[in-house]
């Protein structure tokens, strides 16, 4: 049942993020990501990669955070309590069952979409600062955030029955995904209403690129705050301290990633630290695969011998084969029966939950499929493969991640084969055999 | 908490007196008067608190807890609820003792010689169940004494002048019994209720399936997720009422009701010596352990031995059991015969309170032995008086003997068991006790899985994937089992009740003047039908309902000693500040209640 819900909340955010795309970004913006595509996730990549360690440790201390709390930590529920009063239970007075559903979709599937989609939408985008400052600001929402949590223990209004729990009475199910990415007590401070929040600032400071993602973004984050008042489970205090932290994680995101601090020691430093991580990268790269220049725009594949071409769609179509056929398998359920013995691909994920992740492994399939079609057939497709799969990883990965307690060993395989999907991007004209250089789309250049 | 009110008080009480001393004296005599002045100023405004759970935890006692809170403020009483998780609430008020007063339920047994544990002064400096409301009366030290010894209508008699005493001191404020409702798959397993105690682990050993097979599995959802982060039955902080660790640590009889089930102990040979009860109890033969260690009369031995002081001599104080120490304490001495059997005497005491020792869970001696060793944690207020084996998680293969043996637990997920296939149950083609467990388990694994609430976990009963939920869930979901034509819907009677305990140590609740009026505060009727919605009833004590509550303190209507002022939850604040002054207490000029 939870992993229906995961489904459903991969599905949906999905689909929203890919109308976000087409709506704020255009079919030509996607496509003119193909030109700067190595370059932008080049940039970015470490970014990125500390965005997800922010985010795992996250993880773990939820899980064990409770219990350091009762031995560090402070009560704080009494005195959020004598703060505010009843203003919760009178924003549940205007309580009504449209209002009910709309507030329970945002605050599980609008918090997810609201979360993943400025990372998508600003890596789209020719200007990396835009994306460097999400994925720091994220990284300090969090990280602060479960600061906080270890910190404040805080029960929520509807664990006083200040209030009802709408979102659980209305929708239960809902409470097998939220209570296994937190704990009960920790809801000091409401990281829906920071995140949202530090969403809606960038999305104003960064207007210019996306005009209507910003209006949106306003709507979006004030429905979340709301929520998760409405709903009963954040104290009007937990968001009040929320926005704040998004302000304060917006600022120092935005003076971490101006342009002089490149020029600071402190600066000069990280480029340091940087530089042998790149050539480490570059070495593996050109060793795993040769005849490849790293510079991007090198048309480099051209001499791609045949030979190679070959050896690469075998393993490629070998692992289509199993994947597919694990798919279908899962989807079938017979899937049960081969992990009945003990073993590997018994990973605890799978007991009950074929089905869902039979679809998932079917879209590895089909991702594969396009990349091995691209190779022989429309070199062209070779770049779609990469982004199918690199997205597939990546969706499985968070997918995965979200049932941390038993899964985490599968989390970490997802998430380092979306690392390799996203190192064949980078290395787009070797590994998917796309040998056509992409035109650049003139795009209009606006001062900022 | 309790310390510091306590020493404030005398404090104030030294500054006054030197005071008034020094009052003589012209230099010192301004400061001293300032300083009593604004003492006396500072702790005049009564101010309480009240420590329950929050209502992931158990709605109902969230709810009864701001209701009280309601009442109490109304009459113009600070008080303050603090929600803690029960790991939490117990700690604070069963191991710390650092509570006013907490709302909850009281692990009360069927006999009422229970009342001794939880009451008894002998208990009172005691960690755990016994004495938690560090109660000490003489009087109802005799009379607990008294129905200790006497059976038949003696013992009703004397467990009556037990509940009118108890009533009238108000040590805690019994607010009523909720019944045990649990919703089940219809076409899986019946007999949920083929036992009196809707709690006793005996209701899982003793289902079956609807075809008559063996199946498979039987998987359950409990909202309650300390099962799969401890399973020590010793654990005060993580046991309710220890169903789950009862089906893998076996006792030497089970009672339910008026009957009583010979469990591993095959026969118990009653006689009386000089006085003294004592019983023989043969084991029954080639008995095992889940390690296949074999299971011997020195265990049950060791066992009780260990149960009265879990550090077996090596600390000076002792450092008895948190659970189980009322009904074992009676055992006055074991003696191991031979391998199968075990002399035990009782002392002056009935055969049927010496028979409770026999409901405690046995415990492998080479497992637990060194778990008498001393811990140095920071989790109890001092490391001096505390084993091993009140800490220990015993969640890597716990070592029982029941039905019932613990292939893994994983941390608030799942306690996955198997059928022990070595059982005495299961062993013999004709096994004891059919009429009541049939031939043992009815399935092969047994799957604990957590739902974060009831109305979780009766979606996912009612998608399939678990064949009930524990009992009990909260009255609340009743109607969304209703709406699944599929599940059914189990109510059965329960014992404990939900209460109100008072720190009787510590003021104001040491004065039972105080007690009481708080008592008059709690509109039990009310509770029973709001927050219990309907499936409960409100009583004057923790046996009102059974036959050995004497008919003068009957809840009917209302409660016969103290009786609700007002109506249909609401205080009649003007009556009930009459009668708070009656009793000497006194309010300011802003109608709050003044307490020295």
């Amino acid at each position: 049942m939870l992993a229906d819900l995961l489904f459903d909340v991969t599905v949906v955010v999905s689909i929203m993020v890919a109308i976000g795309l087409l709506a704020f970004v255009g079919i030509d913006g996607i496509r003119a990501f193909r030109g700067f595509a190595v370059d932008q996730l080049r940039q970015v990549f470490p970014y990125l990669v500390l965005l997800g360690g922010v985010l795992l440790v996250n993880n773990y201390v939820r899980e064990f955070g409770p219990g350091l709390s009762w031995i560090i930590g402070w009560n704080i529920t009494g005195t959020i309590m004598a703060l505010e009063g009843n203003l919760i239970g009178i924003i549940q007075g205007f309580a009504h069952p449209w209002l009910t559903i709309y507030f329970s979709y945002v605050y599980i599937y609008g918090y997810v979409f609201m979360l993943v989609f400025p990372i998508v939408v600003y890596l789209l985008h020719r200007k990396n600062r835009p994306i460097r400052e999400v994925a720091l600001a994220y990284a300090l929402n969090y990280g602060i955030g479960v600061i906080c949590y270890l910190l404040f223990i805080a029960l929520g209004p509807r664990n006083t029955l200040v209030a009802d729990g709408l979102l659980y009475t209305h929708w239960p199910e809902s409470q097998l995904l939220t209570s296994e990415v937190n704990a009960n007590v920790n809801v000091f401070p409401s990281l829906h209403a920071s995140v949202s929040a530090t969403v809606a600032i960038l999305a104003y400071r960064w207007r210019d690129i996306y005009r209507w993602w910003f209006p949106v973004a306003v709507v979006g984050a004030l429905s979340v705050s709301l929520s998760t008042m409405y709903l009963g489970i954040h104290w009007a205090t937990d968001v009040a301290f929320g926005v704040v932290l998004a302000g304060f994680s917006v600022g120092a995101a935005i003076w971490m990633t101006r342009p002089v601090r490149l020029e600071t020691r402190l600066g000069r430093i990280g480029v340091g630290l940087r530089r042998p991580l790149d050539r480490r990268l570059q070495f593996v790269l050109v060793q795993v695969l040769p005849n490849h220049d790293l510079e991007p725009s090198t048309p480099s594949a051209r001499n791609t011998s045949r030979i190679e071409t070959t050896i690469v769609s075998t393993i490629l179509g070998f692992w289509t084969a199993v994947y597919a056929l694990l798919g279908v398998a899962m989807l079938t359920g017979s899937y049960q029966t081969l992990t009945a013995s003990e073993g590997v691909l018994s990973v605890p994920l799978i007991g009950g939950r074929g089905p869902p992740l039979g679809y998932f492994v079917l879209a590895f399939a089909v991702a594969l499929a396009i990349a091995l079609f691209g190779i022989s057939h429309r070199r062209d497709w070779g770049w779609w493969g990469g982004m199918s799969l690199t997205v597939v990883h990546m969706l499985g990965a968070l997918w995965v991640l979200l049932i941390t307690q038993t899964t985490r060993f599968a989390a970490v395989v997802m998430a380092g084969l979306a690392v390799y999907a996203i190192m064949a991007l980078w290395d787009e004209q070797g590994a998917f055999s796309v040998r056509v250089e992409v035109p650049e789309l003139p795009r209009p250049q606006r001062p900022l | 908490m309790s310390s510091e009110s306590r020493s404030s008080v005398l404090t104030r009480r030294q500054l006054l007196a030197a005071g008034s001393a020094s009052a003589l004296t012209a230099s010192s005599g301004c400061i001293q008067r300032l300083r009593s002045i604004l003492n006396r100023d500072s702790g005049t405004t009564a101010s309480l608190e009240i420590l329950t759970v929050p209502s992931d935890n158990d709605e109902l006692a969230t709810k009864i807890a701001n209701e009280i809170a309601e009442n109490l403020e109304s009459v113009g009483i600070d008080i303050s609820v603090e929600y803690l998780p029960y790991v939490e609430l117990h700690r604070e008020v069963l191991i710390n003792g650092n509570f006013e007063m907490f709302v909850g339920q009281m692990p009360v047994g069927p006999d009422p010689d229970s009342m001794r544990g939880l009451l008894h002064s002998l208990f009172a400096e005691e960690r755990g169940w016994q004495n938690p409301y560090n109660y000490t009366d003489l009087t109802l030290n005799e009379l607990l004494a008294d129905q200790q010894r006497r059976s038949g209508s003696e013992r009703v008699a004397a467990v009556g002048d037990v509940l009118d005493h108890v009533v009238r001191e108000q040590p805690f404020v019994t607010i009523g019994h909720l019944q045990s409702i649990r919703a089940v798959n219809s076409d899986a397993f019946t007999g949920w209720d083929r036992f009196e105690d809707a709690q006793s682990p005996l209701t899982y050993v003793g289902l079956e399936t609807t075809d008559g097979t063996r199946a498979d599995s039987l998987k359950i959802a409990v909202t309650d997720t300390r099962v799969t982060r401890n399973f020590n039955p010793l654990s005060v902080e993580y046991r309710r009422e220890g169903t789950f660790t009862g089906l893998v640590y076996d006792p030497l009889v089970y009672r339910d009701g008026s009957e009583t089930l010979n469990w591993l102990a095959a026969d118990v040979a009653w006689e009386q010596d000089d006085g003294s009860t004592v019983a023989t109890v043969t084991l029954r033969p080639d008995l095992e352990w889940h390690d296949e260690t074999p299971l011997t009369a020195e265990d049950v031995a060791f066992t009780y031995e260990f149960l009265q002081d879990t550090s077996l001599g090596e600390n000076t104080v002792g450092v008895p059991t948190p659970r189980f120490r009322g009904r074992t304490n009676v055992v006055a001495g074991t003696e191991v015969v031979d391998d199968e059997t075990v002399r035990f005497e009782f002392g002056e005491t009935a055969r049927q309170v010496a028979e409770r020792a026999f409901t405690a869970p046995l415990l492998p001696e080479h497992i637990w032995r060194e778990k008498s060793a001393d811990v140095d944690v920071s989790g109890g207020d001092s490391s001096a008086g505390l084993t091993e084996a009140l800490v220990w998680e015993n969640t890597e293969e716990p070592v029982g003997s029941g039905p019932l043996r613990v292939e893994d637990i994983a941390p608030a997920e799942v306690v996955e068991m198997s059928r022990y296939e070595n059982h005495f149950l299961h062993r013999d083609s004709s096994p004891p006790h059919q009429e009541w467990v049939g031939d043992g388990l009815a399935f092969d694994r047994f799957e604990i899985q957590t739902a974060p609430s009831d109305e979780t976990a009766i979606e996912v009963l009612s998608g399939g994937s678990i064949d009930a939920t524990s009992a009990t869930v909260k009255p609340g979901v009743v109607p969304r089992i209703g709406q699944d034509s599929n599940l059914s819907l189990i109510v059965q009677g329960w014992r404990h009740p939900y209460h109100v305990g008072y720190n009787t140590e510590v003021y104001p609740f040491s004065n039972p003047h105080m007690r009481r009026l708080v008592a008059r505060l709690v509109d039990k009727s009310y509770i029973a039908q709001t927050i219990f919605e309907g499936y409960g009833e409100a009583a004057s004590n923790p046996f009102d309902g059974t036959a050995w509550n004497p008919d003068s303190l009957a809840f009917e209507e209302a409660d016969p000693e103290v009786p609700f002022i007002g109506d249909g939850g609401d205080v009649e604040v003007d009556a009930a500040r009459a009668a708070f002054r009656e009793r000497g207490f006194a309010f300011d000029e802003n109608g709050n209640l003044i307490l020295r």
